[in-house]
């Protein structure tokens, strides 16, 4: 039985010995800056909330300290969906989710729980930290383009970035509004799929959800090897991937092979074209959903005698620099003498891409690639180094692009450090990602 | 050559806000009907367009003979700029949804529909989320009227459709753009139709004055000036973007042949005019709402002059009273052509009948207000002497010349005989007695 479903079952006085230790873990782990709001007295078992998900009279900053003092007035969807758990606490992440490694949170950089001096991944950091040193039993994390498979591959976890229009985003505030969704993160695939069974299903108030019929997928993971084929990338093994990350990742599809899953290799030549195209149509959104960050609403005010000064001022000191980067390139991207050149290509390159990756994913029913193509780094190392830092999103845009799932289970370690396999799959195919992840998990 | 061009923005009649469920009404208690949506929340994001919202638009487009973009996709855009009033610091606002219309000789450009900011106290620094978030149709005409009468005219007619039409709320807010053969100036927010007039005859003035410069202005509705807001150099990108938390509206044949309209109302008021030869004035009445029409033209054969100066005054004077539409009052018109009837036929006097449409109005049934009371001569003249000998003192201000109070006596004498019989006849009777 795997650590989640032990943890559902567990008689009520274990269960308070348990979440005890669970709350020991994160005053003992302070440093790492998982938590940024720490809900005490939970009495179920416990689900940490990424800080950019409102949970009604919980205050919520999105890690940024424009909105430093915000409390919430209502609660995400998938936040009212869940049941029978307690809300352990609030966690940190790149801030709005500006980043691939949990350094830029405005509370502390998040620390890698195998080693405190290299970055969690992100943006859903905390949630990777809290789980892997065991500060909660499951967590809700978000992703826009692999912020919450990033850190678990960096940390050792389960992640499952759902299908676009399957969970309800009503509640996750804004990054890049047509990539961003709301997963699941957990100790393993059977906790995954436990809390993506309860967030599913259409929601009015993101009228983007689709009307889906309803799964359960943790009663469901079971599967013969044999049904499977898996497209395997050709990319997993080119220059832009860290050997070792490599050589553990084709093993791991070894293993796969060995225990009767198909196989398939493909092609995708484009796929380092995806990050730019990226990082202009997520700047684009971001520059928009951060206009109503502007000192009056919500969070501090700096002081001025006109409504443009304050708004600047505001803005000037509360909004980090990779913040402002973003909102920068993407004013300048939408500006109307500006928006053909760029941001119209970007839109126009990511229906080719579109294209690309479906075909390729007509291919087989799951496709595998390496998490994250490099081992996670020092965080002083990447910390004033954007560009290096956007590389680390070469295999993330694969689910986000078409609209897909992807999972994220670990799959080896080199040394300390955990690596995570990627597991994507056809639009509102989670339950075969899920079913693949499950088989892999059992084989170790 | 002067040239004015107006950008309209109406208010269609919805229950609830255009992306989110709260109530499309104002209230006396600032931020009552507000949510996490409308007020742009960390987090939210819009619902689905007001479907009422864009049905209405679509009414407005054929109504103004506008071609609508049927099979396009039509997106919501973001239009960026800082305010308070504005939640998010961007304005939800459609690409055009009709194109290329013509209505009262004036040419349409065309019509979208966009959310209303809130209102922003400058002097107290508060916001009232309230009327955040409402629907509006905004209708852009070319630069057609050449005096500030022809925009007057333009939009009293505008206003006449949208109430026979029953789409909505009361009020506009027009961008007036004006040419005197220099730049093109704006001057934008004027919020009455009579306050556009009064904009338009000063600023035309102004820049005979003046000259004109590329420029926005604001009309000062107290002092009845326009004053510089802003150049146009110094304009703000907005840098419009689909909104990607909001699915493109297509619009569709069936959408469009679903929304069917009465008769053109200016067509119907010249038939109306011809065939039961009332007055222009009654006929604009009438077609004040296309119900109190409907009815009218039913209820006509009973003596067509009679019924319109009945529903003209007596029922929607009552209706204004009670500040409802005659849909809401939820009439049976079997009951109103009763109730016609019997006044017609004499069986009770107009008073009378105006009595038993209160409490008709009021919930109760029509049969028994009209059960003819007749009063005979002896009664009408024994309540007569009766209220002569009660008010002696008015009988005598009467005989010494003061004519009005008779009104008063008759007023009397009717009350006296639960108005049974016709003013008239009081009248004759009662000035019989007095001499």
């Amino acid at each position: 039985m795997m650590q989640s479903e032990k943890v559902l079952k567990m008689e009520a006085k274990e269960l308070k010995e348990h979440i005890a230790r669970q709350y020991d873990s994160i005053e003992k782990h302070r440093k790492f800056n998982a938590f940024i709001t720490v809900n005490k007295g939970a009495d179920r078992p416990t689900i940490a909330i990424k800080d950019n998900i409102t949970v009604k009279g919980m205050r919520a900053t999105g890690s940024s300290k424009i909105i430093d003092n915000y409390i919430a007035p209502y609660s995400a969807t998938a936040v009212e969906r869940l049941k029978n758990l307690s809300i352990i606490g609030k966690t940190a992440l790149d801030a709005f989710g500006t980043g691939s490694t949990g350094s830029n949170s405005d509370y502390g950089p998040v620390r890698n729980p195998h080693d405190e001096k290299r970055v969690a991944g992100g943006s859903s950091a905390g949630n990777g930290v809290a789980l892997a040193l065991d500060m909660c039993d499951f967590a809700l994390g978000t992703d826009t383009y692999g912020s919450l498979r990033s850190p678990s591959s960096f940390c050792g976890v389960v992640g499952l970035r759902p299908s676009y229009g399957l969970v309800s985003r009503y509640g996750l505030m804004d990054l890049s509004m047509s990539l961003d969704t709301i997963g699941p993160m957990a100790h393993d695939v059977y906790g995954a799929a436990y809390i993506l069974s309860m967030i599913v299903g259409h929601d009015s108030r993101d009228c983007l959800t689709e009307k889906s019929k309803k799964i359960e997928y943790h009663k469901e993971l079971d599967i013969d090897a044999k049904r499977l084929t898996m497209i395997v990338l050709e990319e997993n093994d080119s220059d832009l991937v860290d050997r070792k990350v490599a050589k553990t990742v084709a093993s791991a599809v070894e293993r796969l092979e060995q225990a009767g899953v198909k196989k398939v290799t493909a092609k995708l030549p484009d796929l380092d074209k995806s990050i730019p195209m990226y990082y202009l149509s997520m700047a684009a959104e971001f520059a928009s959903a951060m206009q109503k960050f502007d000192g009056l609403r919500y969070g501090p005010r700096e002081e001025g005698y006109e409504l443009e000064e304050i708004v600047s001022k505001t803005r000037g000191r509360y909004l980090n620099a990779e913040i402002k980067r973003r909102i920068m390139l993407g004013t300048f991207v939408t500006m109307k003498e500006q928006q053909s050149k760029w941001y119209a290509a970007a839109i126009k390159a990511r229906a080719r891409l579109k294209q690309e990756i479906n075909k390729v994913m007509e291919r087989g029913d799951v496709l595998i690639t390496p998490t994250m193509p490099v081992l996670p780094w020092k965080i002083e190392e990447i910390m004033d180094d954007p560009l290096k830092n956007y590389a680390m999103d070469l295999f993330s845009g694969l689910a986000p692009i078409i609209g897909g799932p992807a999972l994220s289970v670990p799959c080896g370690n080199i040394g300390e450090l955990p690596i995570g396999l990627q597991i994507g799959a056809k639009r509102f195919d989670e339950l075969k990602c899920l079913q693949l992840g499950n088989l892999f998990e059992g084989l170790k | 050559m002067t040239m004015i061009g107006l950008e309209v923005h109406m208010y269609p009649k919805t229950e609830s806000k255009m992306f989110c469920t709260c109530k499309a009404e104002l209230s006396d208690e600032p931020n009552r009907n507000i949510c996490p949506i409308c007020t742009g929340q960390p987090g939210s994001k819009p619902m689905g367009l007001n479907r009422k919202a864009f049905d209405i638009a679509l009414a407005m487009s054929k109504a103004l003979n506008c071609k609508i973009v049927v099979g396009k996709k039509v997106f919501i855009q973001r239009k960026h700029y800082f305010y308070p009033d504005l939640p998010n610091n961007y304005q939800r606002t459609s690409e055009p949804l009709a194109i290329e219309g013509m209505f009262q000789g004036v040419r349409i450009r065309e019509l979208h529909i966009e959310e209303d900011p809130g209102q922003y106290e400058l002097k107290r620094g508060e916001v009232d989320y309230n009327r955040c978030g409402f629907p509006l149709i905004e209708i852009v005409t070319e630069p057609d009227m050449k005096v500030p009468d022809d925009a007057y005219k333009f939009l009293n007619s505008l206003k006449e459709v949208i109430d026979y039409l029953g789409i909505g709320r009361e009020g506009f807010k027009v961008d007036t753009n004006v040419s005197t053969g220099g730049e093109r100036v704006e001057v934008k927010n004027v919020n009455s139709i009579e306050n556009v007039k009064r904009a338009l005859e000063h600023e035309i003035e102004r820049q005979k004055k003046e000259g004109a410069k590329r420029e926005t202005r604001h009309f000062d509705a107290l002092f009845g000036i326009t004053v510089s807001l802003r150049e146009k150099e110094t304009v703000a990108d907005y840098r419009y973007m689909p909104d990607p938390d909001v699915p493109p509206i297509i619009v569709t044949k069936q959408m469009v042949d679903g929304i069917r309209l009465p008769e053109d109302l200016f067509e119907l008021r010249k038939r109306l005019v011809k065939s039961y030869k009332i007055t222009e004035e009654t006929a604009t009445v009438l077609t004040s709402d296309q119900d109190l029409v409907k009815l009218y033209e039913r209820l006509a054969k009973i003596e067509p002059k009679f019924v319109a100066d009945w529903l003209k005054k007596d029922l929607k004077g009552e209706l204004n009273y009670r500040n409802k539409s005659l849909a809401e009052a939820k009439i049976d018109e079997k009951e109103i052509e009763k109730l016609l009837n019997a006044i017609n036929d004499k069986k009770i006097t107009r008073l009378k009948g105006k009595d038993v449409l209160r409490s008709y109005l009021d919930g109760k049934g029509i049969g028994k207000g009209i059960k003819p009371e007749k009063v005979s001569k002896q009664n009408l003249d024994k309540a007569i002497d009766s209220i002569i000998s009660k008010n002696k003192e008015v009988v005598e201000k009467y005989k010494s010349g003061k004519i009005t109070v008779l009104n008063f006596l008759i007023g009397e004498v009717n009350r006296k005989i639960d108005k049974a019989v016709d003013v008239e006849t009081i009248k004759k009777e009662l000035m019989k007695k007095i001499g």
